[in-house]
């Protein structure tokens, strides 16, 4: 497994989207580590003094209207967006696999209904269970992660499911089975492995997705609660001041977009390097090339 | 065929009850309801148990949701607690600007993301396909609502060519100001539309590139593109399809930021008040609709898929 | 107590360049109607005016929501009252022509105006008028106003003008009440106001698009001087940016902006004229002494101590300071600004006597109608003082059921708009305030005064036993701001929040 891993960063690294994908997403986790030890400013410390202070030796990204330190902001910005992004992708993991389990392995009807419970699901709308969460345990930090996670993992049980009745059709498993092994082993020795490149893109995926939906959802006010720093929260506040500060809302808007473009590209480079078809085509492809020339 | 369509609209109905039946389960854990947001906080505390019963909040549950659920049934979705509108008026009204907003949208995305996803492919070793590729991806990476900012500032602020937000208040009486008010909104979820739309389409084509069918094609002496155009685009169309039923479903969402940013009256923005004001009536009316559309979309991707997928015209 | 966003208060008000800048005190600068500048004969009477607001009223029936919405835009527009009151909160005559109060105060006679007639040109009978007031003081009331009219025991009228109000005790503030959402003369039989307001005013009710406008007409058929434009749009922008940009692209000729660096934007531009006025948006920050550490009135001093007010005003670029729940315009005001002036190093000593100096925790509860920015600087300034707060940002119904009714919380943060609501802190079982029994004599001697000089001393007094038994603090009284195209003048400047006063408003011929 450890060497499957090993093979899979190796192939990662050794596609170009895979390369910058890993780097952008190291730059976040950096950051994200440096301000667990180090920030210049508290980031939450407001300083009437300081308000708007502009770029430079004192705050390096300038400071918001009450003060506040942009850099020490977008520094603790990044654990919090990691923090989200993690754990709402985690947390879609669980769902996303087991809605797909629950809705293939048992029999027939219960499957069925499983199935299309996910789908009526599906329709359901994230920023309501944002907001009916918020609401009932207003203040926590989980309730954004969890409205994220639940509604990501929802969409992935849709498209692994497909992929888990695939697995369960193929020739080997109905080997397994005629061999007598158990539902569990079988998840555990054929279903995963097989259907695991698909969910780590997905997963990748969805990594990219929570910042954004982190970030929109604290634009509506139903994301990260303050005072903690999050970068969608730092943004939505900053907003009515595009035209005046635009400088200001560059920082956390910047940070946004290469996270995300971060783990998206990370995502592609997984599906380049876990996707064997994909590498022998472009083995092909090039050889035809060679071919016509 | 026939009989498989019955079955999925028989699923339909089942699936809409479940919906009602989670939605209305949900809304009920709020802590707070219509009856405190009608007293505010000059009313005593017998007031608000009056205007509580007044509204009929104080009744069982399951009385308040045969009650909704059999108004639903004969057409009628009750109406607000707080200002006595009827439902169904209100949601067609905000239908009137968040449908062709959405439905704006998903065209404008198609119409950018599929010729652009197929060139994409078809040039993806060179430098204009990746530079697609890499334009999606950064589609992909900024947040709606800041698209939506920079919209407003260029086009409406600076240049005065589109208004900056809002509807005419006469709806639709005079179509060229409605539809100039959601140029820019329609604009705004259409990126993000895109660049997901683009992606799918350019890796479905580079699949459809690499079957063996056209390749057999090509043996036969058709070009790459004229064998794309006969054989591969049909093809090509069907997992672009499945997306646009999965991605319709987080449209609301966008259409929350959108209308938000735009100051439009439309179903979403009226959906985030109405959880505010613990208007439950019209969430769930607001909520079953939604629901509603995204299933019936679902069903209608489901239908094309067979219409477009020979092989799955029998397969239950 | 009403409820709106900061957004809305730090911001409505009106024009008047000279009025910018003018901090209060009484002088909202423009007096009523702020562009008063005569303006000739260049006035365009068929004229529409759009006016940005912030908060959307939730029900058109004025005689069932509660919320300043509803009463800022239909008060003395639509609907009208026996009485009503100016910007600075003079009473006058409105439906009565004339009123009479008995030697004891204990008996008001109205006599009704005998031109008045609702919108379909029906005549105000002293019959509606009695229907109004009874329907609002009965048991079983539900009007949320109803406390407003309390002191009223009677309504009857002895001929077709004239309508006589007994009282159970003289009550110093009913004339003043009587101009408020409680004082509204409806039809009676009156039924589904909510879509349909029906009033004896200068506008009549257009049309609602709900969560977008509302649209009012000139009522052409008023007995007083007609309103000098044709339609009036109220759009309701919530966010700010959305607003700022409407104002600025003409989307709207009067628009709220709060934001003290978007106003500045403003200044010296010749096409847009910056007005500035008074507000009785109290932002509060409530002391829960029921429990815990905040039943020690030296905690509660600290933290007094320990928050900087004119920080806070100066980052959020607009606000006044108060000592105590009374704005500088009424006539009760006296400046307690002393009484537990900014000094953390008292505010840690005072925690430490209290047992507390090595730190202590507390919840703060913020409707989340608010911007978060004022719970953050509250938050970080009592984190110096070693006052650790955990911020709760819910929504207004959750603060309504969990705060205002459960008294679960430890802090929290509301802006008490009302105006003159003194007495509101003495009441049991509100969700702070003072209980003792002399804060109650007090009130009561206020409202029962029988001259205006015995009513100040009385709520002077009352207001000064708050603000030192620390019962809450009052982090700033807020700031109305307007930005209007130049071409509208008479929109009104101060105290907007709870009526607007449409009847001067008028648009020059471009």
């Amino acid at each position: 497994m450890t060497g499957s891993v090993r093979a899979l960063a190796r192939g990662v690294w050794g596609s170009r989207s895979g390369r910058l994908g890993a780097v952008l997403s190291g730059l976040v986790v950096v950051a994200a580590a440096v301000s667990l030890v180090w920030t210049p400013y508290d980031p939450t410390r407001v300083d009437p003094a300081a308000s708007w202070a502009p770029v430079g030796t004192a705050h390096w990204f300038g400071a918001d209207r009450l003060g506040r330190d942009l850099f020490s902001q977008v520094l603790v910005g990044a654990r919090t967006t990691l923090a989200v992004a993690v754990a709402a992708t985690a947390i879609a993991a669980v769902v996303g696999v087991g809605l797909a389990l629950l809705a293939t392995l048992p029999p027939r009807l219960v499957a069925e209904g499983v199935a299309h419970l996910v789908d009526v699901l599906l329709a359901f709308p994230v920023l309501l269970l944002a907001m009916v969460l918020a609401a009932v345990y207003g203040g926590s930090r989980w309730t954004a992660i969890v409205a994220i996670g639940v509604g990501a993992g929802i969409g992935l049980g849709r498209v692994t499911r497909g992929e888990v009745r695939r697995v369960l059709g193929a020739d080997y498993v109905l080997a397994a089975r005629a061999a007598g092994a158990g539902t569990g082993r079988i998840v555990r020795r054929h279903v995963l492995p097989n259907i695991a490149p698909t969910v780590w893109v997905q997963l990748s995926l969805i990594l990219g997705l929570s910042v954004l939906t982190e970030a929109a959802l604290s634009y509506l006010g139903f994301g990260t609660p303050p005072p903690t720093p999050s970068w969608g929260r730092t943004l939505a506040e900053l907003q009515p001041y595009l035209t005046l500060r635009p400088l200001t809302l560059l920082w956390p808007g910047l940070a946004v977009v290469l996270t995300v473009l971060g783990f998206n590209l990370l995502g592609d480079g997984l599906r380049e390097a876990g996707d064997p078809r994909l590498r022998e085509r472009a083995v092909e492809r090039s050889a035809e090339r060679a071919g016509q020339t | 065929m026939a009989v498989i369509i019955l079955r999925r609209l028989g699923l339909l109905v089942v699936s809409l009850f479940v919906a009602s039946l989670l939605v209305f389960a949900l809304l009920r854990l709020l802590p707070g309801d219509v009856a405190d947001v009608l007293a505010g906080t000059s009313a005593s505390p017998d007031q608000v148990l009056r205007i509580r019963h007044e509204i009929g909040a104080d009744r069982s549950l399951p009385a308040q949701y045969l009650d909704w659920m059999g108004g639903v049934l004969t057409g009628d979705f009750g109406v607000s607690a707080l200002s006595g509108a009827s439902v169904s008026a209100e949601l067609s009204e905000k239908l009137r600007v968040t449908a062709p907003l959405v439905g704006g949208a998903t065209l404008l995305a198609l119409a950018v993301a599929v010729p652009l996803g197929i060139l994409a492919a078809a040039r993806h070793r060179r430098a204009s396909g990746v530079a697609l590729s890499a334009l999606s991806q950064l589609g992909l990476a900024v947040p709606a609502f800041w698209i939506g900012l920079m919209l407003i500032t260029v086009f409406a602020v600076d240049w005065r060519l589109l208004p900056a937000g809002g509807f005419p208040t006469d709806g639709w009486a005079d179509p060229v100001a409605a539809a100039r008010s959601l140029v820019l909104p329609a604009v705004t979820l259409a990126v993000v539309e895109a660049a997901v739309l683009l992606r799918f389409v350019r890796s479905a084509t580079l699949e459809v590139l690499n079957a063996d069918f056209i390749r057999t094609a090509r043996a036969k002496g058709l070009t790459r593109g004229q064998a794309l155009r006969r054989h591969g685009l049909r093809n090509a169309a069907l997992p672009v399809v499945s997306i646009l039923g999965v991605e319709f479903a987080t449209l609301l969402l966008g259409a929350v930021i959108v209308e938000n940013v735009f100051a439009l009256p439309g179903l979403g923005q009226m959906l985030v008040a109405d959880i505010g004001n613990r208007d439950l009536v019209k969430v769930q009316g607001t909520v079953l609709l939604v629901t509603a559309a995204v299933l019936v979309v679902g069903f209608g991707v489901d239908l094309a898929n067979r219409l477009l997928d020979p092989r799955l015209r029998s397969a239950r | 107590m009403r409820i709106r966003t900061l957004a809305a208060t730090v911001a409505v008000a009106g024009l008047a360049l000279a009025a910018c800048g003018s901090d209060g005190g009484g002088s909202g600068g423009s007096g009523s109607g702020g562009g008063s500048a005569s303006t000739g004969g260049r006035a365009n009477p068929d004229a529409t005016v759009t006016i940005g607001a912030v908060l959307e009223p939730t029900s058109l029936d004025i005689t069932r929501a509660s919320g300043v919405a509803v009463g800022q835009i239909l008060l003395g527009n639509v609907y009208e009252g026996l009485l009503k009151r100016d910007q600075k909160g003079v009473v006058s005559p409105a439906l009565a022509t004339a009123y009479r109060i008995s030697p004891d105060g204990r008996t008001y006679t109205f006599t009704l105006a005998d031109n008045a007639a609702f919108q379909d040109g029906a005549p105000v009978r002293a019959a509606d008028v009695v229907s109004s007031l009874t329907q609002v003081i009965a048991p079983n009331s539900t009007n949320p106003h109803a406390s407003d009219l309390a002191s009223i025991s009677a309504v009857s009228s002895p001929d077709a003008h004239t309508v006589v109000l007994t009282l159970k005790e003289r009550d110093s503030g009913l004339l003043f009440n009587l101009t408020g959402p409680a004082g509204v003369i409806v039809r009676q039989s009156a039924t589904g106001l909510d879509g349909r307001p029906d009033g004896t005013g200068p506008f009549r009710f257009d049309s609602w698009r709900r969560g977008d406008s509302i649209t009012l007409v000139r009522n052409d058929a008023y007995r007083g001087p007609k309103a000098k434009v044709a339609r009036v749009v109220f759009r309701y922008l919530t966010d700010t940016n959305a607003q700022n940009n409407a104002v600025r692209t003409g989307q709207v000729d009067v628009g709220v902006i709060s934001d003290n660096d978007l106003v500045d934007t403003y200044r010296g531009n010749p096409k847009f004229v910056v007005a500035e006025g008074t507000t009785t948006d109290k932002f509060t920050l409530a002391f829960n002494q029921d429990r815990g550490p905040l039943a020690d009135v030296r905690v509660r001093r600290a933290i007094r101590q320990g928050i900087d007010k004119d920080g806070l005003i100066k980052v959020l670029g607009a606000g006044t300071r108060i000592g105590s729940p009374v704005p500088p315009l009424d006539p009760w005001y006296e400046d307690l600004t002393n009484i537990d002036r900014y000094d953390p190093a008292g505010a840690r000593r005072l925690l430490a006597q209290a047992g507390h100096g090595g730190g202590l925790r507390l919840g703060l509860t913020i409707p989340n109608i608010y911007p978060p920015s004022i719970g953050d600087y509250v938050t970080s300034q009592l984190r110096e003082i070693g006052v650790t707060v955990e911020v709760r940002r819910v929504e207004f119904p959750a603060w309504l059921t969990g705060v205002y009714t459960k008294h679960d919380y430890d802090l929290s943060i509301v802006d008490h708009a009302e105006a003159r609501d003194l007495a509101f802190y003495v009441k049991p079982g509100y969700y702070f305030g003072d209980r003792s029994p002399q804060a109650r004599d007090l009130a009561k001697a206020g409202a029962t005064a029988a001259s205006d000089a015995d009513r100040n001393t009385a709520l002077r007094g009352l207001a000064r036993r708050y603000s030192e038994d620390a019962i809450a603090d009052w982090l700033l009284l807020g700031k109305a701001r307007q930005v209007a195209r130049v071409g509208v003048t008479g929109y009104p400047t101060d105290d907007v929040s709870a009526v607007y006063d449409l009847s001067k408003i008028e648009v020059l011929k471009s």
